[in-house]
């Protein structure tokens, strides 16, 4: 029939065009071939790196005299531009760090986050020098985190993103935030220090913490006995999923994302998180692919949990920021359904997810940091009455990204949902599948009162001293632009996160 | 003519994509120039409304009704690897569909008078649920089919909770959770079929073209059909369309029975009949049981209803049955009827809901009780009322009466569902409370203390629109039969 050779042959062509090929910038060639040629490897693919350390020590130095945030945004924008100008892939320090499409995709999520963050600072507490360079030094560990692909770098990477961050959550107006930041730090160094245990026992087994050492010794198949690898399994586990925050490990997310910070908490929500993301698959793929079946079950588990305990304790909450936090927490349930199904569209489905839910909890912290800026306490569902009348522009990308995170056609949370609910069935799992679907109408219970609360109700005085402020407006309207875009033509970046599991996954 | 030439082939060609992104770019525009003037923006909307449906009538004139297949085929690449694609096209059933919708959100948009604040933001959903409604019914890849499904649902959550009288915002949660919660099934029945297809794929053709293993099809007729018997309604999942269709403005009640339940029927008929015909087959006891009594129970509710929307809501659940019974007898005829009943229904329902509203307007109540002898007072309504209440109980002359016949006769004549004459009993409810009603209403003396005014010809005009298709294809059914004829024999289940 016309119609389905038709469709094969679209399918065969786009099979034949070349992906994941560097980013051409047409004029900016020679730069790009100028620094290639004057800078040693290792500081080339350092080079964005490079810069947000050397500006988080500018922020510090030159403080009192230069408004901090605008340094921080520089040098974020900064940072972004050399990492596109520079595209540098390959290993470099042997196997110590590797860039290629997986840590360039979970790159420019890290670099999303952090400029939307340091865009919308200015409001806030931006001009504290020391949330500028603690927030630059952070990004620049989660830079590492998404490139290592050895065990003690990772290690040594995740904690260069993470100690700033226990610092960054105190510094919100409330004594609340010093205690969600005390919470937070202790769960977070008992995590790390059980990713060290987990990395200490397999170097024991394997004898190396180059991942892709201990994938081919795995493959040699020495014989260790399954109650190891769960042990291993669990610790990183335990450990990665305190930050990636899936239950039971999430404790800690209501009370900090509602006490630190509006613009903390979103990079808490779209940069750690998404880092831990990146860290957890590279040590589930990459390394234990082959000893899989002893960690899917595991992961199923907890993504059953996350979904379902998470969904039900949003629909209790009446603080706004809370209920963003159990639903960051569901969320992460979903991506679990990708990783559980562990073929190429599965990963592929969870990274994609992990971008598309950075961009969805961004412009939702954001849009709550801005209500709570002008109404000066948490905010609550009764805040954000008629937010529709009051400031049209917030409450239409605040309506963007709750519809995207309920999976509505037309917006990326919907692409993300169907790459990685129909990649569960394709492996069988189609009632990890359905609970998955149940637990998008569940999800409504809260959704629906938010949309209910900002469109069909009147501004009361709360929500009348809310403003439009330029700098969030503008980042609230590129974010919804973008969801909206890759909701409609998700082929680019599907086709990049496809691209980008490939590489960790071991070849057939 | 050479200039000519290259455009009336790139129209042609992609004619549906067309049609399809004119609403899409005419909303955002409906919703600006709704800041700066309500009526410039009510004017632009019903001009691209008129637009669609001129451009849908063409079509239907350019339409082969022997043609077999699909017809207008549009395709090109989604997300390729993935096995997402963008096709569009039309065969018999589709192209009614695609008429009805496009009168029905003409005639809404004509009707939309009593809108007075944010007509902006009004007519802008509108026109996204005309978009979302082309989307579904030209749709041929059951993800384009899915992501338009679900577009429907914002604009009409909006349409309803923010226009709607009280206790809208219930119904319009109510609606936007049912729906989702079958649209979530029907999901997980689309993703069963792209995993066990090979090639995976999502295009309906190549899948009906595939087949499926006998009892994988009965489970994924069940999803099926709780994801359409939602929006159908069918018992049991029809709790949300009384609240929704009375809470709702006039105009979007309209929009809702006329051509939103329509698509549950549609998604029984392309999903359920076309790709998994054994499941439906196996299923179609239960279908037929459950449709006789819908119609039987519809009809009693509606005979105790005292409020006029009320009752109009649910004689369309009872109507919406015979397509259900349609669907599940699965012979050529009987799937002509189910479809020539959604036409049908969806006509005549406009006028029923039009006049709810001139009775909400003009006499400031709904309540039977209280509106009695409008006929010398507001001879207009009164026209309307008598006309739409004998079509909407199947007399013959009218379209409901043929789409109700070809129903019954071709459930009888499978031997073993002689049994659903039993559903004659609903109708005659159906006559009868419908009679009632004109007596109490329209053949009785004026009340004291009853002030109505009549409808103005601007009014009156959506109406006359919606009469002419009623009484045309009541005399001429084969202009729809005809259209039907050979989809409807390409896909019957049943001999």
């Amino acid at each position: 029939m016309q119609i389905s050779s038709q469709i094969t042959m679209l399918a065969q062509a786009a099979q034949l065009t070349s992906s994941g090929a560097s980013v051409s910038i047409g004029p900016l060639q020679p730069l790009r071939d100028l620094l290639y040629s004057i800078l040693p490897v290792e500081v080339l693919a350092l080079l964005p790196i490079i810069t947000l350390i050397v500006f988080a020590i500018l922020s510090i130095a030159l403080g009192k005299k230069v408004n901090g945030v605008a340094l921080g945004a520089v040098g974020m924008a900064f940072t972004a531009i050399l990492f596109l100008i520079v595209d540098f892939s390959g290993p470099v320090f042997g196997s110590m760090l590797l860039f290629d499409d997986f840590s360039k995709f979970f790159s420019y999520v890290v670099l999303i986050a952090g400029l939307f963050v340091l865009a919308v600072s200015n409001l806030f507490i931006g001009d504290r020098t020391e949330y500028n360079s603690l927030l630059l030094i952070s990004l620049a560990g989660a830079l590492l985190v998404v490139a290592s692909t050895d065990l003690l770098i990772l290690f040594a990477a995740w904690e260069l993103m993470s100690i700033p961050t226990y610092a960054l959550c105190a510094f919100g107006l409330r004594k609340e935030s010093i205690e969600g930041a005390t919470k937070y730090f202790i769960f977070g160094l008992t995590s790390s220090l059980i990713i060290a245990f987990g990395i200490a026992i397999l170097y024991g087994v394997t004898g190396s913490t180059s991942l892709q050492a201990i994938s081919i010794i795995l493959a040699g198949s020495p014989s260790i006995p399954p109650l190891t690898v769960l042990l291993i399994v669990s610790l990183f586990t335990v450990g990665f999923g305190f930050k990636i925050g899936v239950v039971p490990f999430h404790m800690w997310i209501p009370d900090t994302y509602q006490a630190a910070p509006g613009t903390v908490t979103t990079y808490l929500a779209a940069g750690t998180k998404k880092a831990g993301i990146s860290a957890f698959l590279k040590v589930l793929i990459l390394a234990l692919f082959l000893v899989k079946l002893g960690w899917i079950p595991l992961i199923i588990i907890i993504s059953v949990a996350t979904m379902i305990i998470g969904n039900l304790l949003a629909v209790t909450q009446s603080d706004v920021s809370r209920m963003l936090a159990y639903s960051s927490i569901a969320q992460m349930g979903y991506l679990f359904v990708g990783i559980a199904a562990a073929t190429g569209w599965g990963i592929a489905g969870a990274i994609f997810f992990a971008l598309v839910h950075s961009l969805m909890k961004a412009s939702a912290f954001i849009t709550v940091s801005v209500v709570a800026y002008y109404i000066r306490r948490p905010v609550t569902l009764t805040d954000i009455a008629g937010l529709g009348k009051r400031a049209p522009i917030v409450a239409f990308s605040f309506l963007i990204a709750i519809l995207s995170l309920i999976g509505l056609p037309g917006t990326a949370g919907f692409i993300g949902k169907l790459v990685v609910f129909s990649s569960a069935v394709d492996e069988g799992l189609w009632w990890l599948a359905t609970i998955g679907v149940l637990n998008t109408v569940l999800s409504l219970g809260y959704y629906m009162r938010l949309i209910k609360s900002i469109y069909l109700e009147e501004p009361n005085e709360s929500s009348l001293a809310v403003k439009e402020p330029k700098a969030a407006t503008a980042i609230l309207i590129i974010s919804s632009v973008i969801i909206v875009a890759l909701g409609v033509f998700p082929a680019p970046f599907l086709d990049f996160a496809y691209n980008a599991a490939s590489t960790i996954l071991p070849t057939p | 003519m050479g200039l000519l030439e290259p455009l009336i082939n790139l129209l042609s060609g992609s004619i549906l994509p067309l049609i399809l992104f004119i609403p899409i770019i005419a909303s955002p525009i409906a919703y600006v120039v709704g800041r700066r003037s309500a009526r410039a923006s009510k004017i632009f909307t019903i001009a691209t409304t008129d637009t669609i449906f001129a451009t849908s009538l063409l079509l239907a004139l350019e339409f082969n009704i022997n043609g077999s297949g699909f017809q207008f085929v549009t395709a090109f690449a989604w997300e390729p690897r993935f096995g997402l694609n963008y096709i569009q096209g039309l065969d018999g059933i589709s192209m009614a569909m695609l008429i009805l919708s496009t009168l029905v959100m003409m005639v809404a948009a004509q009707s939309s008078t009593h809108i007075n604040e944010g007509e902006g933001s009004y007519f802008a959903s509108l026109l996204l649920v005309e978009a979302g409604l082309i989307g579904v019914f030209t749709s041929l890849d059951l993800i384009l089919f899915f992501v338009f499904w679900e577009i429907v649902l914002i604009p009409m959550f909006f349409l309803i909770g923010r226009w709607g009288e009280e206790g809208r915002t219930y119904a319009a949660i109510k609606f936007f959770v049912y729906t989702q919660l079958g649209s979530s099934i029907l999901l997980v029945s689309i993703l069963v079929m792209y995993a066990v297809s090979s090639p995976h794929t999502f295009s309906m053709i190549q899948l009906a073209a595939q087949g499926f293993d006998p009892l994988l099809q009965v489970w994924l007729a069940i999803g099926i059909f709780i994801g359409c018997g939602v929006k159908l309604p069918i018992f049991p999942l029809h709790n949300w369309l009384p609240d929704a269709h009375v809470k709702a403005p006039t105009p979007i009640s309209v929009v809702l029975a006329a051509i939103l339940l329509k698509m549950g029927g549609y998604g029984l008929i392309r999903l359920g009949v076309s790709l998994v015909p054994q499941g439906m087959m196996t299923l179609s006891p239960l279908f037929v049981a459950l449709a006789v009594f819908t119609i039987i129970y519809a009809a009693m509710v509606a005979l105790a209803q005292s409020d006029f929307k009320v009752l109009v809501a649910y004689t369309s659940i009872n109507h919406m049955s015979f397509v259900l019974l349609g669907v599940a007898i699965g012979t050529s005829l009987a799937l002509s009827g189910a479809v020539f009943q959604m036409f049908s229904h969806g006509v005549i329902v406009s006028i029923l809901f039009l006049v709810s509203g001139m009775f909400k307007y003009n006499a400031g109540t709904r309540e039977i009780p209280r509106l009695t002898g409008i006929s010398t007072k507001a001879p207009r309504i009164s026209s309307l009322l008598i006309f739409s209440s004998l079509a909407a109980f199947g007399l013959p002359g009218f379209s409901g009466f043929i789409a109700e016949f070809i129903v019954i006769i071709s459930s009888l004549s499978v031997p073993q569902y002689v049994w659903t004459a039993l559903l004659l009993f609903g109708v005659a409810l159906t006559a009868g409370y419908f009679i009632w009603t004109l007596n109490r209403v329209a053949f009785s003396p004026p009340a004291r203390g009853l002030e109505i005014k009549d409808i103005t010809l601007s009014e009156y005009a959506p109406s006359l629109i919606m009469a002419v298709p009623i009484i045309l294809l009541g005399i001429f059914p084969s202009l729809l039969l005809e259209l039907l004829r050979v989809s409807t024999t390409a896909i019957a289940f049943r001999a």
